[in-house]
């Protein structure tokens, strides 16, 4: 597995070279100045508005990098064959797959650092222009905290995208499996919970309930990632709480790229 | 280097006309602010969430400041908000609290707004019992309880329970501590009014919310020196004045205050003072 | 040591499934070697299979029947990659990477060091006089920049066999030479070359051997000395594709 790291770092630099990060940083960047302008229309909870926003972008931010960018380094690189560039040297599709992740994962990263950092002079600019006085609830560390989980929820959808992009054959059809994976990842939670326990008068055949039972161990859980809410009230979740969420997000990310593998070096590119 | 000038003019031309149709538009949205506000009111609960996905945060943002604009577009209007619009607004902020209980300003909106000037202190008291689960550590939303008790219902008993439960949470001002004791010996609310006008002032940042605030904090103020001075006449005379140029003949006051909402205070039997403007801004209907 | 003939196809059949019900055969009891030091040049209309059997010594697809073997190992085996450089037909480099990079990344993957990496490159960028757009980004690169650009990329880690998907398709008569050239030199370096190419009268120039490939077959063999005047490299190309 020496060659994943060459090959990540490949992907990361034509990653890096893409527009779309550039614009999107600058569209971000300009969203959150307005946040700040935005925040003074409320009466005070200035901090809770500045982060809300902001947390937002910067997750929508991650969010560009499964949706566009991943499809493009991924389906692109084998629609435009790019792909024999790398595979015609000792390199394996094993190398390959897990390079290409990792090369995402780091591009992920470095957009939602960048965002992160934003966020905090954002709240310094907040802290300047309003007083202080509303920015008693602000926790930085419950920020890093919401961004860390963002982060691994992304980095799931982008393991998703690694699948999708092993088994489609075009770009289209990979973006539209990714979206249809974030919809569910986002709704499962909520509708695992209403089949299980469905308000009055309202029946619910076995076969749904059984399928949305078995959906919820196919999908990611990505609504569990989503911790903005606290953050932006400058709460904290429990240290065990997070190590759970990080734990199986690991597991479900290796679990995705290992099926991957198994998918893709039997295929024909 | 013709077509070029030629497409350049065409090109202002169109701009012109686009400047020109911006406020056509914007006045045709304006019909439909109310329809679209009072449409999100009524979604459920749960749909609402599932349509934010992981941003209902934000989504609380935005329809709280949607808020704000309905109520901005209904003064700009000339209109005071009717009944169902309060009821909308209501809607709003429950479906607001939804999404992020814990977020104050739509709280404080309610208190400041529902109550004073559409008269929902139930609805409002709904809305705090949310802020008291969603806000553990904040006093604010036991002391708006307790506040809403012996102000708009003049419930003392009520009251007293959540004021001593403010007392004790994290950043409490003092006097809350012995408000809750000697509540009923105030005899009027209107001390306990202007400590809590007084409060919120000191925490809004937005001016023109503080002005209105300020503006009632003033005609509490008037309110609560006539009272002083009706009190002391009584204590002095063993009667009520009639009226309050009594007041001023007898030197209780210099001169009788004016209103700042426009009204005139008058002394209703029983020594209280009432305003004919009701704390409510003047020249517009309701 | 390579074994005596580099590359074999024993037998092999292929057919991609183009839907459920649909299948189109690319190979059908292809068999041919090429021996250690020749060049060896695939001609063939479209559609022959040409460009199939190179994916499949490559290990990009994967045979259905039948036996292929590359520097004596299975295909896509990653340690045979690297005894094999690869020009694909349209040259597939990642467009927003420089050339640099993209050899940097050649050197890192077969395990140069960094000095060594630096001395190989500026080495190429010399041999396929692309020095002065050497830190530019592939997109801004002519077809012809492009081709000798990742002719270089597969040179890198100077393979023993070099595979070739027309490599001389689009070039004007300059760079055709110089990638003619650079293939001559390789060759009499003692290394195999295997390509497939449209353009009869390159294939004549430099191949010991010319395989005529025509429906998923190799139809004919011919040793280049064998092509004469009156019997030309076309006439004996028509007249097998024709048959």
């Amino acid at each position: 597995m020496k060659n994943v790291i060459p090959v990540s770092f490949l992907t990361y630099r034509e990653g890096l070279k893409h527009k779309v990060v550039l614009l999107t940083t600058i569209c971000a960047l300009s969203l959150m100045t307005g946040s700040v302008l935005i925040s003074g229309f409320f009466m005070r909870d200035i901090s809770k508005i500045i982060l809300d926003f902001c947390l937002s972008i910067t997750n929508i931010g991650g969010l560009l990098i499964p949706f566009f960018l991943a499809i493009t380094l991924l389906a692109g690189d084998i629609e435009k064959r790019t792909i024999v560039t790398i595979l015609a040297r000792n390199i394996s599709r094993t190398e390959y797959l897990f390079g290409k992740y990792l090369g995402i994962s780091m591009l992920t990263a470095t957009v939602m650092l960048i965002f992160l950092a934003a966020t905090l002079l954002a709240i310094l600019g907040g802290n300047f222009l309003y007083s202080n006085i509303y920015f008693k609830g602000f926790s930085i560390s419950a920020v890093v905290q919401s961004v860390i989980l963002s982060y691994l929820g992304i980095s799931i959808l982008n393991a998703a995208v690694v699948l999708w992009c092993s088994i489609t054959t075009t770009s289209f059809l990979a973006t539209l499996l990714t979206i249809a994976t974030y919809l569910t990842g986002q709704s499962i939670d909520n509708i695992v919970r209403f089949v299980e326990s469905p308000p009055a008068g309202i029946e619910i055949s076995t076969s749904i309930s059984k399928t949305v039972q078995i959906i919820q161990y196919i999908f990611p859980n990505l609504a569990a990632f989503d911790h903005k809410l606290s953050a932006a009230h400058g709460a904290l979740i429990p240290f065990s709480e997070f190590a759970m969420l990080s734990c199986y997000a690991f597991v479900y990310i290796i679990a995705t790229l290992t099926l991957s593998t198994i998918l893709f070096i039997r295929r024909d590119l | 280097m013709i077509r070029t000038i030629i497409l350049i003019v065409f090109f202002f031309i169109m701009s012109v006309v686009n400047i020109s149709l911006v406020n056509p538009v914007k006045q045709i949205q304006g019909k439909y602010i109310q329809e679209s506000y009072t449409r999100i009111g009524i979604l459920p609960t749960s749909l609402l969430q599932a349509i934010c996905l992981e941003f209902q945060g934000v989504v609380a943002d935005l329809l709280f400041l949607k808020t704000l604009t309905f109520m901005g577009y209904k003064i700009d209007q000339n209109t005071s908000p009717e009944p169902e619009d309060w009821q909308s607004i209501y809607n709003v902020l429950d479906k607001i609290t939804d999404l992020d209980p814990s977020f104050l300003d739509p709280y404080v909106f309610a208190e400041m707004i529902l109550t004073w000037q559409a008269g929902m202190t139930e609805q409002v008291d709904n809305l705090l019992h949310k802020a008291t689960i969603g806000r553990p550590n904040d006093y604010r939303p036991h002391f708006y309880l307790g506040f809403n008790a012996f102000y708009f219902r003049n419930l003392a008993s009520e009251a007293a329970p959540h004021l001593r439960k403010a007392s004790v949470l994290p950043d409490a001002p003092k006097y809350l501590a012995g408000l809750a004791s000697r509540m009923s010996l105030y005899g009027s609310q209107t001390v306990l009014g202007i400590l809590f006008l007084e409060e919120l002032i000191a925490e809004t940042y937005d001016p023109l919310t503080k002005q209105q605030l300020k503006t009632r904090l003033d005609a509490l103020k008037q309110i609560y020196l006539l009272e002083q001075a009706v009190n002391q006449y009584k204590t002095e005379t063993g009667v009520f004045p009639k009226n309050l140029t009594d007041l001023v003949d007898r030197h209780y006051i210099e001169r009788i205050p004016s209103d700042p909402y426009g009204g005139e205070f008058v002394i209703l039997s029983g020594g209280k003072i009432y305003t004919t403007s009701n704390l409510l801004p003047q020249g517009k209907k309701n | 040591m390579l074994p005596n003939t580099p590359i074999q196809f024993e037998h092999v059949f292929k057919t991609y499934s183009i839907d459920i019900h649909n299948k189109s055969t690319a190979l059908i009891d292809l068999s041919f070697s090429v021996k250690q030091g020749e060049v060896f040049g695939i001609i063939g209309p479209n559609g022959a299979g040409k460009s199939t059997a190179l994916n499949i010594l490559l290990g990009f697809v994967f045979l259905d029947k039948g036996s292929v073997t590359i520097a004596g190992k299975r295909p896509n085996s990653t340690s045979c990659n690297l005894e094999v450089g690869y020009l694909a037909e349209n040259p597939c480099l990642y467009r927003n990477l420089t050339l640099t990079e993209h050899l940097r990344f050649a050197g890192t993957v077969a395990g140069y060091s960094s000095v060594a990496s630096r001395k190989r490159i500026e080495e190429l960028l010399f041999q396929v006089d692309l020095a002065h757009v050497a830190n530019k980004k592939i997109r801004h690169f002519s077809k012809g920049m492009t081709q000798r650009a990742a002719l270089a990329y597969a040179l890198f880690h100077k393979p023993k066999i070099l595979i070739l998907d027309e490599p001389m398709s689009g070039l004007d008569p300059v760079g055709r030479k110089m990638v003619i050239d650079i293939i001559c030199d390789y060759n009499k370096a003692g290394n195999t070359v295997l390509f497939c190419s449209h353009i009869l009268t390159d294939v004549q120039r430099i191949c010991d051997r010319i395989g005529i490939m025509n429906k998923g077959k190799m139809d004919q063999i011919l040793n280049s000395i064998d092509i004469t005047d009156e019997k030309n490299l076309e006439t004996i190309f028509i007249q097998t594709v024709s048959r």
